[in-house]
């Protein structure tokens, strides 16, 4: 198999013996795509790739591919150190969460579109939110946020909920901690993240956190690790 | 016409087998090289051969980490750590133990040094832990470090690592700095690539 000039976004790259580089690839029309990319040492190895529009080819066959082009078409989406650590959840969340190989252009256009504004503002963590709400629904597992589990009765802002991962909200009467017990309005803000107030952004961060462990078999995410390191 | 011996077990003395699939661990040496390697050590070099064991052997059982810095050392703290002429006042963060040796070889520092083995990479599993910042932190609340130089490689995770060190460096009031990027010293714009004039132009200082 031979493709040409994809758009794409380097989700991970490690090293691969003295000059080499096994990357996952983001892209429209193919999914996650591995590939080897060789004699880095002799020709661009210093070219960051993280978080920059690029155009690939790539062939072979199989599940691990050869890179046999790569330019950047832009300059680099995040440029402040400090929101790599956000970028890097972004790409630990794609490459634990999205099947290989399985073309969506909806999820690399909202891959791109997150990471084309986390620069601008201070609004990461809704930012965030969104990432989460939608890429899950992308990926089949989509929250139910505006009806109960029966798709009929709808939320109400001054109720609680418990939410059952996989059937949706149930209404309950006791008020509890539980990382799934959370209040109606703050279930159909996530609907859109971006114009949440401070109190539902902390409740929606604990219910998004519960719900992405959940669809990791509670293996923990590392990147959330650094950010807890640096919150301590 | 030469016999390749690694791949032909049926033939080749174990012994010579296993000497050769040694070798194959060292960086850039694959199966023709470590067959040049075995042979030359065998026919020409015994003696070097000797000596290249019984030293392999003592670095593997002695050299271990400098306990401040983490560089190799056979001592309990390295050669820097021990040399009291140099500022204690100065820390400079790198990824590897190579890169003391770069540092020492190509600039006139004279501050202490603190070794990360690896950089932050979650996707990887390298997290704080496996980095020993809470080592790098126990130093920083014992020394009186007014600088701690960032000097972590000029990636993705070598700038999370810079940012998260300087986050960490800010509890106790230290200033930080980060090594400059940008042209390479004999570049030319034509060749280098958009991220590094970016970062360049980013960072462009009076003249």
């Amino acid at each position: 198999m031979r493709v040409q000039l994809q758009h794409a976004y380097c989700i991970h790259s490690r090293s691969y013996r003295e000059t080499s580089q096994i990357v996952e690839m983001l892209t429209p029309e193919h999914g996650l795509v591995s590939c080897i990319r060789r004699g880095l040492k002799k020709t661009n190895g210093s070219v960051g790739l993280l978080f920059s529009p690029l155009l690939i080819s790539w062939s072979g066959r199989g599940d691990l591919f050869t890179l046999t082009h790569v330019e950047s078409v832009g300059a680099k989406k995040i440029t402040v150190p400090a929101l790599y650590i956000i970028g890097m959840y972004l790409n630990e969340l794609i490459l634990r969460l999205v099947p290989k190989s399985s073309p969506s252009k909806e999820v690399f256009n909202l891959y791109q579109h997150i990471v084309g504004v986390l620069d601008d503002g201070d609004n990461q963590e809704k930012l965030l939110r969104l990432f989460e709400v939608e890429l899950l629904a992308l990926i089949g597992h989509g929250l139910s946020l505006d009806k109960e589990i029966d798709h009929e009765t709808p939320i109400q802002k001054d109720c609680t909920y418990r939410y059952d991962v996989g059937l949706g909200p149930v209404k309950v009467m006791q008020k509890s901690t539980a990382w799934n017990v959370i209040k109606g309005t703050t279930l159909l803000s996530l609907q859109s993240p971006l114009s949440m107030d401070s109190t539902c952004l902390l409740e929606a961060k604990r219910l998004m956190r519960g719900i992405i462990n959940l669809h990791l078999a509670n293996r923990p995410l590392h990147s959330r690790e650094i950010l807890q390191f640096m919150q301590a | 016409m030469s016999i390749n011996y690694a791949n032909n077990g049926a033939q080749a003395p174990s012994l010579l087998d296993s000497l050769i699939e040694s070798l194959k661990c060292l960086p850039g040496v694959g199966p023709k090289s470590a067959q040049r390697m075995a042979f030359h050590l065998l026919q020409r070099d015994r003696d070097g051969a000797k000596n290249l064991a019984d030293a392999l052997n003592k670095a593997v059982k002695e050299i271990g980490h400098c306990g401040n810095c983490r560089i190799f050392t056979e001592h309990e703290f390295c050669f820097i750590c021990t040399d009291r002429s140099r500022l204690s006042s100065q820390i400079c963060i790198v990824e590897s133990p190579t890169d003391v040796f770069t540092i020492e070889r190509s600039t006139d520092y004279k501050g202490l040094y603190f070794v990360l083995m690896g950089r932050l990479s979650p996707l990887d599993g390298i997290g704080p832990k496996e980095l020993g910042l809470e080592a790098l932190e126990k130093r920083l609340s014992k020394l009186e470090v007014k600088e701690l130089i960032l000097a972590t490689n000029s990636t993705v995770e070598g700038e999370v690592t810079a940012h998260v060190i300087s986050e960490l460096a800010k509890k106790y009031n230290i200033s930080t700095t980060r090594i400059a990027q940008g042209m390479p010293v004999g570049g030319e714009l034509e060749y280098v690539d958009q991220n590094t004039i970016a970062q360049a132009f980013s960072s462009r200082r009076n003249y």
